[in-house]
């Protein structure tokens, strides 16, 4: 153990530490590089961080996007649904002229005026036989009811295009009765009311389904004008005949846009 | 050991003056360990070294067009790295109290992957030394400082820059004695 002197100790680790190389970590170069990135040009991780945003969007905005068909199969579906509920409300109210006679015509028929007004108010009445029965069993009122047969005729050509064939089935059931007259043309105006309706329906189902796809849409194209600045934005939707549709995606790099 | 790179220090001086990426990169694998080395004389630690030679090249690079040519291009870098880690130390030095020297004397010893049991035991004493003591050991006796630069360069007068100094030798000689009557081997347990 023999003392060390200044010099000796300063050789030792002069001569020791000259050639010391130590391998730093991987890491150390990928930091490096980031930091004259940033030096360089401070806008690059910003536009990083803007394409992490932007993808995280795409991936909502394609999720929204492939869950949006199944709103789609339910509004195809609708009209269906439509002429279900008709036949539901017109069933009802067919129960109560079923029961009664169905003889009751004649006294019906006598009724000169009342079988024209009533021909004319039946829309459903597309049964050209019915008329001749009519006819047949008050053979007497033939040339009386010649005019009214042109009538009925002429009716009877215009109503089936626009009825159902199976609620004309079910009309002659609903002849009976004199209440059921009333109930008849009621019933009439009711499905009347809903023939056309179907289609009103299903434009407001289709419109109520576009609204609330548009107001994501709209929300997306809200918000991102809210962060993003741009005049292509990172993406943007844009109101189609089937919905909202993504008509623009700039990722910086990558810029689509559909022509409007 | 990176003596296999292709291309000199100085030719891709050219290519890192010009921003070129590959050129930095190749630069860097070039110097890295050898930088790296002398980034663990100034640090307690890897993590530390590593600190100091991260901003190091990145001072490198952005200073590059100051580089006039006087003298050669590595040491020119090799003096970027001193002069990091004595502004890390200083910088340091506001945050943190210097550790107390009985404190170093009981910290574990962590194991490098280097050549030369010697070298890697003399690393580690110098990096058990307190900071300053082992910012001044390297700069005046590795480095070739003067008092009077250290001085300057640490904000202390010179008569501390000389007893720090003395400090340091002491404890290091303390230390080697130490280890060369518990025979190396015996140290860790």
């Amino acid at each position: 153990m023999h003392p060390i002197s200044d010099k000796e100790l300063d050789k030792l680790f002069q001569q020791r530490f000259a050639d010391l190389e130590v391998e730093p970590s991987n890491e150390v170069w990928e930091k490096i590089s980031n930091k004259i990135d940033n030096k360089v040009s401070g806008k690059r991780s910003f536009s990083i961080f803007w394409m992490a945003a932007a993808s995280v969007i795409v991936v909502i905005s394609a999720g929204l996007w492939f869950t949006r068909p199944v709103e789609i199969v339910k509004l195809q579906r609708s009209p269906e649904i439509a002429q279900e509920k008709v036949e539901i409300l017109t069933s009802p109210i067919m129960k109560e002229p079923m029961t009664e006679p169905v003889q009751d015509k004649p006294v019906r028929a006598d009724l000169n005026p009342g079988l024209t007004e009533f021909a004319n108010e039946k829309p459903v009445n597309s049964d050209v036989k019915l008329v001749d029965e009519i006819l047949q069993i008050l053979p007497e009122l033939k040339p009386a009811a010649e005019q009214p047969q042109q009538v009925i005729a002429s009716t009877i050509v215009k109503k089936p295009i626009a009825t159902q064939p199976k609620q004309s089935v079910k009309v002659p059931e609903r002849y009976s009765g004199d209440q059921s007259l009333l109930d008849v043309t009621q019933t009439d105006l009711i499905a009347k009311a809903d023939i056309p309706d179907e289609q009103t329906i299903d434009e407001e189902r289709v419109s109520t389904g576009n609204k609330k796809i548009r107001s994501i849409g709209g929300l997306v194209n809200f918000v991102i004008s809210k962060v993003d600045k741009r005049d292509d934005k990172l993406i943007e939707f844009k109101d189609g005949a089937e919905g909202s549709e993504v008509s623009g995606i700039n990722l910086g790099l990558v810029k689509i846009k559909s022509k409007k | 050991m990176n003596l296999d790179h292709t291309y000199t220090i100085d030719s891709l001086l050219e290519g890192c003056r010009k921003g070129d990426r590959k050129a930095q990169e190749a630069l860097y694998k070039t110097l890295a360990s050898r930088m790296m080395g002398v980034c663990m004389r100034y640090a307690k630690d890897t993590f530390e070294a590593e600190d100091v030679l991260q901003m190091g090249f990145v001072k490198v690079f952005q200073k590059i067009s100051e580089f006039r040519g006087e003298g050669s291009f590595e040491g020119w870098i090799r003096r970027i790295m001193v002069n990091t880690a004595i502004e890390s130390y200083r910088k340091n030095l506001r945050n943190l109290n210097v550790v107390d020297i009985d404190e170093v004397y009981d910290q574990p010893q962590s194991t490098f992957d280097m050549t030369g049991l010697e070298l890697k035991d003399l690393l580690k004493l110098v990096q058990q030394l307190s900071n300053g003591y082992r910012l001044v050991f390297n700069m005046y006796v590795i480095e070739g400082y003067s008092h009077k630069e250290i001085a300057g360069l640490l904000g202390i007068s010179e008569g501390a820059s000389k007893s720090q100094l003395s400090r340091a030798r002491t404890i290091l000689k303390e230390k080697i004695i130490k280890m060369e009557g518990l025979n190396y081997a015996s140290h860790i347990g």
